[in-house]
């Protein structure tokens, strides 16, 4: 699952650029004021420089590099990101609808959905089943408007739009149960759209699966 | 000089959205993304095609504007495209509103532009 | 009874200006006016009384959200309370603000006595104010408009949100931007074409520049909204349009493409004048002024470029373009930081609440500009979109940034614009309540958005943890309201104590608006007030530093400058 350690490998760095920036932008306007101050008590004029050519290009020149290595940075990632490649070992089909969601897995022809009534003090909120340690392709719809299927553990989102499906891989590294939320506006009930995702063993996905024989809803 | 140099910025800064244009469709940029934004250069091209012609016509460009005589003209012709409007939401009865507020703004209006080239005794 | 300008007797031109309104005193006199001072002051007004309006909308938002589980307004109340303090502060409030301001200003700093197509320019103001009623109007009809600022298709359309409402919404829309469209042609038009003698293009003051980069987003840009609501209105006729995908995608670009450069236009204005406000109180010409034009313009065409990046978690986008130009955004951005940090470390400050307002902008937008970096990389979108660390974001860059921006403006040209001044001691209250109650309001937003609360959820779980956060935020809003309530305040007392401001009330004017009285005669300048010789973007400064013609040929362009408008050869 590369989702968690490229989010935060990029994001650090960008919020380390980002704090550096602050801190620099805030010395050089600390630097002015304590300059101001200096002139003032000496009476000296303002400086009546209007331009300063050569510090100015080499500044675009820097900042060009700054960026390009940034674009670079934000390329990289997202080629990582989509480059799960090979037939995934599971597929599930997340299906958002005004206000909830359904999983269907299409391979063992049933499909779970719950009450998002409440939101994620619910009781019985749909949870999304997955094994660790295999490639699930995940493939996100909406039966109605534009929802987002969003799992903030995951470091990934996508749009559950009509009419289209987004396919996402994902390969869990360890057991546990996270809450995901719809990340789009969706209407009246819009809050409560939580779900779960839970992640179990291969042996405990497995049983999970024979547990349930209902027929695929559609 | 001056008033001739205007049109260059519209024009040279829709020249450099198109090289921002070039790279959306070296990049994979579909027809929708590519028609919309080559649509939005088209227009300050355009804007700036109507600087150039207005150069050539009224060098002393402001000359044209010196009797802003009817006001009311705006507010009227305002209140017309709102009632217009509503017609398209409400429907029928708000059309003959609109057509008679546009009609009264449009001619007080035409009135400042028959006006415009005269000396402005009053 | 008539104002005739051009008495200096210089003025070969054989028309000469005479105001011919048929209302002239009185209420009426403001509501048909064709002077750009009035229509402009008209437009700016409104929106600070939307500005308000809509305020109080977002105060009672975040009552609401104070605290987890509360139900203080319903769902559906809820709905319509974001979605309209969305719309409205941006098609009503950020935007008319922004070019209300050219309007006002931009034939006044390159000295042209009126701006190119009055009667448009009010038509404009009166179709923005008829747009805001009908979208005010909306919310009070049946099925108010619910489906947020960007109303994304198809739960916008007539199945999922029934009702006049959001037709309403849409026409009121359509009026508010179109309006603005058209004004902000008339001013760019003006900067184009009116400008005095000696006033070259690379002469007109960086707020001028910021108006013209403005201008060219709006007129390139809105053209596309007015599309996206047609497209929408067409699809309340006929929803099973909006079961089409390529549709949905289709009008979320075409919004898109609006609503990102609409984000610039309600941003470089206040930029402008910001630069306006440290060059004035560092006492010094703006720094680095010719890097700053051309980046204000590579700045306005790399905004048109980067619409798709609202949409990386549609996978329907083209990420890896939207990802570059998105962040190739910071090289303008950052040369226009470098004047304006470069502009105050020559200068010898003066600490007025302008410049507090100005200084204030200075970190505030770069927490909006670096985050803003942060989002346009999707790998980064893809934990944040759709949370409050997008709340948070653009937060950062319209009120911390933008609206600071406008404050630092309102306080520099109020008394140009009324002829009195504003109490220095309270506009300093105005500040500090701001500063506190914004960076409390939005910066807890970051963390409650990265922890993945989504946006425009009317309620949270106690279990989330949002809490605290959450009601930070609330009294920061409340602070910040208070703030803005000192403003209202310091504005309408200044307004009924009528301290008089003078031509140049900081002393230290450096563009033509300051030469002429407060407020300005109705041509902006006359006999009393002439046009100085422009040798410069700032030249008043070289008027106040003696004659000391800098190359050759200045001489001329001196004699050339100092004689009225309009004399055009």
């Amino acid at each position: 699952m590369p989702f968690r350690s490229t989010f935060s490998r990029v994001f650090t760095l960008e919020v380390g650029i980002a704090a550096a920036v602050f801190v620099l932008v805030l010395g050089a306007v600390g630097f002015a004021f304590l300059r101001s101050r200096l002139r003032r008590r000496r009476g000296e004029e303002p400086s009546n420089k209007s331009e300063h050519t050569v510090v100015e290009s080499a500044y675009v020149v820097l900042l060009l590099a700054v960026a390009g290595f940034l674009v670079w940075t934000s390329l990289t990632a997202n080629a990582q990101e989509n480059s799960a490649s090979g037939r995934p070992s599971v597929t599930v089909r997340v299906i958002g609808f005004q206000w909830c969601w359904r999983f269907d897995y299409p391979a063992s022809h049933f499909s779970v959905t719950g009450t998002c009534e409440g939101g994620a003090s619910g009781e019985n909120l749909p949870t999304l089943v997955l094994p660790t340690g295999r490639s699930v392709a995940i493939e996100v719809t909406s039966a109605d408007v534009v929802h987002e299927f969003s799992v903030p553990y995951l470091r990934y989102r996508t749009e559950a739009m009509p009419d289209h499906t987004n396919t996402f891989r994902v390969t869990l590294t360890r057991t546990g149960r996270w809450l995901g939320r719809c990340s789009e506006f969706c209407g009246v009930l819009h809050a409560d759209m939580d779900f779960y995702v839970k992640a179990v063993s291969p042996a405990d996905y497995r049983r999970w699966l024979e547990s349930h024989h209902q027929p695929v809803l559609s | 000089m001056s008033r001739r140099s205007g049109a260059l910025v519209p024009a040279g800064w829709a020249a450099y959205n198109g090289l921002w244009l070039a790279l959306l469709a070296g990049l994979g940029g579909n027809a929708t993304v590519l028609w919309l934004y080559g649509g939005a250069t088209a227009i300050a091209e355009l804007f700036a095609g109507a600087v150039v012609i207005s150069g050539w016509r009224h060098p002393l460009e402001p000359r044209r504007h010196l009797l802003a005589r009817h006001g009311e003209a705006s507010l009227l012709g305002a209140l017309g495209v709102a009632f217009a409007g509503l017609g398209v939401v409400f429907g029928a009865w708000f059309y003959p509103m609109a057509a008679v507020l546009l009609a009264f703004a449009v001619s007080l209006a035409a009135m400042d532009v028959r006006d415009r080239h005269r000396p402005p005794a009053r | 009874m008539t104002d005739v300008v051009g008495t200096a007797g210089i003025d070969p031109n054989p028309v000469a200006l005479v105001d011919l309104s048929i209302a002239r005193r009185g209420l009426p006199s403001w509501l048909t006016t064709t002077d750009h001072k009035r229509i402009a002051i008209l437009t700016m007004a409104s929106s600070l009384v939307f500005l308000l309006t809509f305020g109080l909308m977002a105060l009672t938002m975040r009552a609401q959200l104070a605290q987890p589980e509360q139900h203080l307004v319903s769902n559906q109340a809820y709905d319509e309370l974001f979605t309209l303090h969305g719309s409205g502060m941006i098609y009503l409030v950020l935007t008319p603000l922004a070019i209300g301001m050219g309007l006002y200003l931009v034939p006044l700093q390159i000295g042209a006595p009126m701006v190119a197509a009055p009667k448009a320019c009010l038509w404009s103001y009166w179709t923005y104010i008829f747009g805001g009623l009908i979208i005010l109007l909306s919310a009070a009809s049946t099925g108010g408009p619910d489906a947020g600022w960007y109303a994304y298709t198809p739960l916008s359309d007539s199945q999922n949100s029934p009702g006049y409402g959001m037709d309403l919404w849409i026409l009121g829309v359509m009026l508010a931007v179109g309006a603005m469209m058209v004004m902000s042609g008339a001013v760019l038009w003006t900067a184009l074409r009116m400008r005095a003698p000696g006033m070259s293009l690379l002469r007109m003051p960086v707020f001028t520049w910021s108006e013209v980069a403005t201008c060219l987003m709006s007129v390139a840009s809105f053209p596309s909204l007015l599309g996206a609501m047609g497209l929408l209105a067409v699809g309340r006729v006929d929803p099973s349009l909006f079961s089409h995908n390529t549709w949905n995608v289709a009008y979320q670009f075409l919004f898109w493409f609006y609503g990102h450069p609409v984000v610039y236009v309600m941003f470089f204005p206040f930029v402008g004048a910001v630069a306006e406000v440290i060059a004035t109180f560092s006492g010094r010409k703006y720094f680095g002024y010719t890097f700053t034009v051309y980046s204000l313009l590579a700045f306005a065409a790399g905004s048109m470029a980067v619409f798709g990046h609202h949409m990386f978690t549609t996978h329907q986008s083209v990420n890896d373009y939207f990802s570059l130009s998105s962040i190739m955004l910071s090289v303008p951005a950052g040369v226009e930081y470098f004047g304006l940090i470069g502009t105050l470390v020559g200068g010898r400050i003066r600490y007025r609440t302008p410049m507090l307002f100005a200084l204030a902008f200075i970190p505030q937008f770069l927490v909006g500009g670096l985050t803003g970096i942060m989002v346009a990389t999707p790998v980064i979108d893809n934990q944040v979109h759709g949370t409050y660390f997008i709340v948070a974001h653009f937060h950062y860059t319209l009120f911390a940034g933008s609206v600071f921006g406008a404050f630092a403006g309102l306080y520099f040209w109020f008394p140009k614009a009324t002829g009195v001044l504003l109490s220095e001691r309270l506009g300093r209250i105005n500040f500090w309540l701001m500063v506190i109650g914004t960076n409390m309001a939005f910066l807890p937003m970051f963390f409650s958005g990265f922890e993945g609360m989504p946006r425009r959820v009317v309620t949270y779980s106690d279990a989330s943890g949002f809490g605290t956060l959450n009601l930070v935020s609330s009294i920061g809003a409340g602070i910040l309201a208070l703030g803005v309530g000192v403003f209202v305040y310091n504005a309408l007392r200044s307004l009924i104590l009528a301290r008089s401001a003078g031509a140049d009330p900081w002393g230290a004017g450096q563009t033509l608006e300051w030469t002429t009285s407060s407020p300005p005669p109705r041509f902006n300048f006359d006999g009393d007030h002439p046009i100085p010789p422009i040798r410069s973007y700032a030249p008043l400064l070289e008027l106040a530093r003696g004659p000391a013609p800098r190359r050759p040929g200045a001489a001329e362009e001196a004699a050339v400058g100092a004689t009225a408008w309009p004399n055009e050869p």
